[in-house]
This record gives C-alpha cells, structure tokens and sequence, in this order.
C-alpha cells in the first residue's frame, strides 16, 4: 500500500469529521468547515508527532514566491502552502482528491443570476501571517484579481470573462469592475457562465495580496511574502535553500512539521541518490524510468516509491494544415500503425497505453480504447485511399529526454512497416517547443506531453485542440487543428453547468477526435516518486502534486535516517 | 618536432635518379620496417586483434543476416523468444530487456534490439568516423604544415597562429560546439567534426618537419636542378614525411574512437538508430546496474579497439625509428 492510501481507520475518521462539517455547514456554524477540513489528516496510516524538521530537494529556484507569477510545477508545492485561497481541494490522494471545499471562504461560493455570479464571504479565521497579523479581507482578493492584469500573470486569460477582464486585458481598463468588495463579501461577476470557475478560483493566482506591501515593494513580492497559509517562509536564498516554517496565524487546523528546509540545485538522479542515503527525505522531483526499475525492485524502497497518476497525455500530433496530414486518412493511418502497448514499456511500467485523449484519472471520464493494437493492414489500406500506396517521408520532432528518444524509435520504427519514413529530429525541449508553438516554422510532426493544470477536460480540449485557440507564437494547438464541430462542443461542454452532462459531450468530442485524429496518445504517463520511510502522509494529489502540510513525521521514526536531516 | 629521421639517407650527389625521393626508390628500409615490427610481439597481437574487429565490421551485414538472423534496427519490444524452453518477453512489462542468452548471444538493448548485431554494425561506425576524420585530418593538417613550413613567412604565420588558436580551445569542448553548429546526426557530420579538431595537431608535427628537411641537401639539390615547389614538394618532402603521417594516423583513430564514442555519448554525435559504441553506452548508461550488457559490451570494445591501436601505433613507431626507444625499455 503506497503510503498515500489512507487506512480504514483514517477514512473513517475523516468520513465522520467530513459528515460533522457538512452539518455544522449547513446550521451556519461556518468556522467549522474550514476545521473540518483537516481533522484526522489525509493519510495518518500509523503513530505519528507534531513538530520536527524535515529535508527535502529540488533542482531549480521556484520561478517566483509571488502567487499571481508562479506557474512552475515544482514551485507550486510551496506555493500552495504558503498562499491559500478561497477554495482548496480535499486533502486525499486519488480522485476524491477533486472535490473543492471551502479555504479562506467560510463556504463555497453561492452561484447566481444563472452561473454569473460568484458570491463568497470570507472566513474570519483567515489572517496574513508575519508582519502583517491581520485579517484578511475581500479587498485583498480584489487586490489580487486585479493585480493579475497588470504584473502578467501567466494564467490571467484563465480570468478574462470576469467583467472588464478583456478591458484589461486589452490596457483600455484597470479598475475590474466586475470584482466587487464589500467588507467580508466578495462578488465576481463573470460575462457568462462558466462553470469551471470555481476551479479557476482555486489555483494560487486569486491568493490574497495585502495591498499596502506590495505598494510598498513594487514589483517584490517574491522577497517580501506574507502568508495565508499553514507555512511561511522564513528564509530564501537563491541556488542554495528555502526554508518553510509553520505560520503561527493559519486558522485551520496547523501543519505537522515545524520546519521543512528546500535544498536547491539538486538534479534529479542526485536527489534520489541523498534519500537513498539518508540526506534527504523526498523533493519536488520525479525519479527516472531507469531509477525506478533499479530501485522497485530493492525490498526497502520498494515501499516508499510513490507511483500515481499525473493526469497526463503524451501524444503525436500532426499538422493539419500540411500534407499529408492535411488529409484524416493518412493521420488514421499513424494512428492504426502504432502499438501503444510498446509505450508503458518503453517508460518502465510507468505508465498505461493510451486508447483515448483525455487521461482517464481525470474524475468521471471513460476510457475508449481505440488503436490500442496495431492494425498495419488497415494502415496501408487508408494510404492506398488516400494517394500514397508507397507511403511518404517526413520528419518528427521530439526532445532529447529520455525515454523520449526510445519512445519516438518505437512509433518510427513502427511508422516505417506501413512505409511512413519519419526521420527523427530531437532537440531540447524548450528549444523544441518554442518552435512546434511557432506556427510560422510549419512543423509537420512530433510529440508533446500534457499534464492537467485543473481538473476538467477542458483543460486537454479547450487547450490543445480547440481551433479558436490556435495562436501565432506559444501555440499550444501545435497541429492547428480547427473543427468547427469540435470548437462548438468543447465551448459548449464549458458553458454546461451540469456535470454528467458536461462529461457526456467531452465523451463525445473524445471520440470525435479519435475519429479524426490530428493526434494519436501514446501514453497516460505515471509519476514515481521517492520518499524517506520516516515520513508519512505523502501522497500525490490529484492538482497538487505535494501537499507540504499533510506530510508528518512518524513516531518512532524507522531507523536508517542520517543525523544529516536533522535541524 | 618529429622523433622520425627520413626514412633513408639522401643521396650523396645531386642528379635525374636523386630527384626521386630516398625512401620511394628503396625497397628496403620498408622491408627491415616490417621485420622489426614482426618482432614486437604486443603489437603484432594487437593487429591480430584489430584485424578481426576490422573483419567483423566489414563483414557486420553479412554475420548479422546469415549467421545471428538478426537486424541492428530491428526492435523486438513486443516479442517473446524461446529460452531454455521457456518463453520470455524481449522487453518485460517494467522495460527491462532480456540479458545474453543462447538466442541473443550479448543479450537485447532498452528496445528489444539484439546486442550483439548492434555492436558489430557500431563497429562499422565508430571504425568509420575514427579513420574518415583521421584520413581527412590527414589530408588538411598535411596540406597546411608543408605550405608552413615550406614557404615560411607569412603563410607559416597565418598557419601556426591559426593553428594555435584552435589548439587553444579543449577538444571536446571545440567538438561539441562544431557538432551543435554543423547539426548532429550523420556519418559525415561526425568525420568532418574529428577532422577539423585534429588536423591541427598534424599540421604542426609535418610544419617541424618540413622546417627540419628543407634545409637537407637533397632539397638543396633538387633546387638547384630547377625543380620547381610542387615538385619538391611532392616528390621530395612526401616520401619523407611517409613516417610521421603512419604512426600520427595510426595513433590518432584511438583518439577518434575514443572521441567518437565522447560526442555520441553526450547525444551530438551518430544519432540513434544507427549504432555507434558511444551511444550504446549512452543509452544503458542509466540502466547498468540492472540490465550491464547494454553498456559493458561496448565498452570492452572500444577498450579493446582503442589499447591495440596504441600497441600497433607504438610498435610502429618502435619499427621505423627504433633509436627513439627510451633506455632500458626491452
């Protein structure tokens, strides 16, 4: 059992406080949603204490310590436990895991006036740690919105319906009218429904900011952070460490460790290297395939190898602008030539065939299965069909990681039996997708890997194959696909507020795309991570990667741990 | 400059017969080359040795169709082969392949491939790119060290300050950045980057060479019979540069090897499929503690290619100029 799983006892416990919640939350004791909300911890599978300080690694600097600008994956972790927000997700590995609750609201936002109209009150537990010790208000948050159009924040389009978002957007606005503050009431008024939002609100972006610091250090947040959440940070020193200490002023229930210390500069296979020794207990790194085969074998890390599903996608993609891919029959062709069942070997077992677009760890989707085989005979055929009985050449780009080289030989190789010459161009992956976002460079072929930023299909569809998204640089639709049947239903599964029915046409346009394949998923990609056998509650949540307060110590601690990791 | 002394004495007077070069008229000296290298026991072992691997590479297609029934391209991650009566997959479900069996005499790589087919066909390139570049590094650093040295003046300083400059830079460093800049990938890319890092080197010991034998007699004497710079130059100062240019080629594949296997390794050199010894090891390398074959075989190969390279090298060396053995080496 990964030590994610909670144990029976656990979930009951938590099934009990969750009950407990919904009831005070009903009676309007509102304080206690947001208690709730930890009683018992995600994943308390054995003795544990309170305190004790903890090492963990990473290879780059956070990209920034400022809400409104971190975007990194690895960042994300301190983030998220340093600046919460109004809504947060459960605290539970596995698809549970996408159920939203309230943070620093008191409840989840009331919707009215048909879905264009969030209405929030905010917690009066919700304070701002050192220097401030304040409470925090609904015009931190109008803040915050607004302070996203003007610093280029990386996910402002997330927010562009919200009302004088496109003004502002377009520079001709900085007010945000439709953010609206009135002591502890917040109100966003959206210019049409979208029932996403609610995700949107809980990414750290709409995390408070107190305004009379950062008017204070413009343009420095990242060196002057004042926390809402249950860590603060205490020290950061750029190419050398991040240290997280626990914030005295969080309202809800307080982190299990005092104190967690981010080595920087760690390379991946380094970081396994100092957990296997010791010096480490975990980081914000994934471990490689090669690492993973070694060391899934080794009967005592066997156990603190967490794998999990990183609602992830690696695909082809075709340009369908181009011959021949501008023609769907050679794309089916690529799709009926190529043996998924290949990939997850080809990834060490991390990993499961891809028969469908959308991950199928996303909640309420279905798998369809298709291509997993290969069907070579047809392949031809539908070449035949579609002009080129003695097949084509082209190029596929890629990147240079592994098992990325290993990955594009297989489908190369398997390209080849239906007489699809594709010569491999690998490059790094920044160079690489710099280019395949650059429609101007006409890149016919390659491959990309997407892992869901929220969770909703849109984030695939609207994203990676929504026509009407298609830009000139940053392009993120990199075969340029445009079907209006497809655009129209991806927009209208986002305006759809009813779940089941929303899942319904993402089903839909999941088959429509598969039928039409402008690009052929190769692999659901599982993330392996390794942790110190001392610490618990160490789990992959399903938006959060790493959820830095729900990890304790155990008590006793197992033996093996180097004094290295002690304060 | 050069330990080789011409390879044999200049006629003593000038005439039509002393025109041509004293080593290309004499048949001996090239016979009693040949039984003093016979003698060194280590380097004849050592050609015994390249000579095989040279067969192997040159008989790759041959051996890998005909005798393994296998293909260096060929990817067998979803097949299931018969060993010791019992059916194994190639390439498990947690992506580990089949280590050396009776099937797959040195085992299959990450993608099923069979090793052995691999190594031999990687022969062919690493052997192929180290002795391409040399011969090419030959030509140019040849060409360049007679005109320095020959010429002198300004040609001479053109030459050797260029030649120092490119000196000046680390190979490997000087290499990576040819090969990013020439775009990576093929056989000639790869022979044309080994050239232009080692033609310098040449260049040098041929321009203290020239520089030693322009002023000998028979060159004076040539001139002195009218026969123009080409003639000299190739008629005169070739021949005698027959030993320098044997033992720097000889020596300098080992060194291409070894630089070959460096750049395909760090992913700028022969790029995958085609095998090289350096990406073979560079695509086990994080693999070797639970599938070893992948990088392990390579490895003695191009240990093994490169250290009788050196015992040829030195011994011919030994051969044509066996006064410049140290002291007390037997």
């Amino acid at each position: 059992m990964s030590a994610g799983v909670p144990g029976r006892h656990a979930r009951r416990r938590r099934a009990v406080a969750l009950l407990l919640a919904l009831i005070l939350t009903a009676g309007g004791c509102r304080d206690d949603s947001v208690q709730a909300r930890y009683a018992g911890g995600p994943a308390l599978d054995g003795p544990h204490r309170r305190g004790g300080h903890i090492v963990m690694t990473r290879e780059d600097d956070p990209d920034f310590l400022d809400p409104a600008l971190s975007y990194g994956v690895y960042s994300a972790p301190m983030i998220e436990t340093v600046f919460h927000t109004l809504i947060d997700y459960r605290h539970v590995p596995g698809k549970e895991g996408a159920e939203l609750l309230p943070d620093l609201a008191d409840a989840l936002p009331a919707v009215r006036e048909g879905g264009t109209l969030y209405c929030f009150r905010i917690s009066p537990r919700a304070r701002f740690g050192a220097p401030l010790h304040r409470r925090v208000t609904a015009a931190d948050f109008r803040y915050a919105l607004r302070r996203l159009f003007r610093v280029n924040c990386p996910g402002v389009t997330f927010y562009r319906h919200v009302v004088g978002g496109e003004e502002m957007l377009a520079g001709r606005d900085s007010s945000l009218a439709g953010v609206i503050a009135r002591g502890d009431s917040l109100y966003i008024r959206l210019t049409r429904p979208d029932p996403i939002f609610k995700y949107l609100l809980a990414m750290s972006f709409v995390s408070p900011i107190p305004e009379e610091v950062d008017r204070r250090w413009p343009n420095a947040f990242s060196q002057h952070t004042v926390s809402t959440g249950p860590y603060q940070v205490a020290e950061y020193t750029p190419r050398r460490r991040v240290l997280l200490v626990r914030n005295p002023e969080f309202g809800g229930t307080p982190a299990w460790i005092d104190t967690i210390e981010i080595r920087l500069g760690v390379t991946a296979s380094n970081a396994v290297a100092m957990v296997l020794k010791g010096k480490s207990d975990g980081g914000f790194f994934e471990m490689s395939a090669a690492d993973y085969a070694k060391l899934r074998r080794d009967p005592k890390w066997a156990a603190q190898i967490d794998v999990a599903d990183g609602l992830n996608t690696e695909y082809l993609w075709m340009n369908v602008r181009k011959k021949p891919f501008n023609d769907p029959r050679v794309r089916q062709a690529v799709a009926c030539a190529i043996d998924r069942r290949a990939m997850p070997k080809v990834w060490s077992g991390l990993g499961e065939a891809a028969g469908e677009f959308l991950p199928p760890g996303m909640p309420g989707v279905r798998r369809l299965g298709r291509y997993l085989e290969p069907d070579t005979a047809r392949a031809r055929r539908l070449l035949r069909e579609a002009g080129y009985p003695d097949g084509f050449s082209t190029t596929l780009y890629g990147w240079l990681i592994e098992p990325g080289p290993r990955e594009l030989a297989v489908a190369q190789q398997q390209l080849a039996e239906v007489g699809i010459r594709a010569r491999l161009d690998l490059g790094e992956t920044s160079g690489y997708t710099s280019m395949a976002g650059d429609t101007s460079r006409h890149v016919p072929f390659g491959v990309y890997s997407w892992y869901a930023d929220y969770v909703d299909p849109s984030n695939f569809f609207d994203t990676l194959l929504n026509g009407h998204r298609i830009e000139a640089l940053h392009n993120q639709n990199l075969g340029l696909f445009d079907d209006p049947v497809v655009n129209a239903e991806i927009e209208r599964a986002m305006a759809t507020a009813d779940d089941s029915l929303r899942l319904a046409i993402y089903h839909d346009v999941d088959a429509r795309v598969m039928d039409l394949c402008p690009v052929v998923p190769l692999i659901h990609n599982r993330e392996c991570r390794i942790y110190q056998p001392r610490l618990g509650g160490w789990y992959r949540h399903i938006t959060r990667i790493l959820r830095l307060e729900d990890l304790y110590l155990r008590d006793p601690e197992p033996p093996g741990v180097s004094a290295a990791v002690r304060p | 400059m050069s330990v080789l002394e011409p390879l044999a004495a200049p006629p003593a007077s000038p005439g039509a017969e002393a025109s041509a070069a004293p080593a290309a008229e004499a048949g001996a000296p090239w016979a009693e080359v040949l039984r003093r290298f016979r003698r060194d026991r280590a380097g004849m072992a050592a050609l015994v040795v390249l000579s095989v691997i040279v067969l192997a590479a040159l008989l790759a297609p041959w051996i890998c169709s005909a005798a393994l029934h296998q293909s260096p391209y060929r990817l067998h991650i979803m097949d299931r082969i018969a060993v010791h009566g019992r059916e194994v997959e190639v390439v498990s479900d947690d992506g580990l392949p089949v280590g050396p069996n009776p099937r797959l005499l040195l085992g299959a790589d990450l993608l099923g491939r069979d090793l052995l087919s691999r190594l031999l066909y990687g022969a062919r390139f690493s052997l192929a790119a180290a002795s391409l570049g040399t011969l090419l590094a030959v030509l140019v650093g040849l060409a360049a060290g007679l005109i320095a040295g020959f010429y002198r003046g300004l040609a001479d300083a053109v030459i050797s300050r260029f030649v120092d400059a490119m000196m000046a830079i680390p190979v490997l460093l000087l290499a990576i950045a040819l090969a990013a800049v020439l775009r990576q990938g093929s056989l000639g890319i790869v022979v044309l980057v080994l050239a232009l890092v080692n033609w310098t080197y040449l260049a040098r010991i041929i321009r203290a060479e020239v520089l030693s034998l322009r002023g000998r007699d028979f060159i004076e004497a040539a001139r002195a019979m009218g026969a123009s710079d080409l003639a000299i130059l190739t008629r005169h100062l070739l021949p005698n540069l027959a030993g320098p240019l044997i033992v720097f080629g000889t020596l300098s594949v080992a060194g291409n090897i070894l630089l070959e296997s460096a750049l395909s390794f760090l992913g700028v050199g022969i790029q995958p499929p085609s095998p090289s010894w350096g990406n073979m090891i560079q695509e086990g390398i994080a693999f070797y503690r639970v599938a070893w074959w992948i990088t392990l075989f390579p490895g003695i190969a191009i240990l093994l290619t490169v250290v009788c390279l050196n015992l040829a090298g030195e011994a011919l060396r030994e051969a044509l100029h066996p006064g410049a053995r140290p002291e007390g080496l037997p």
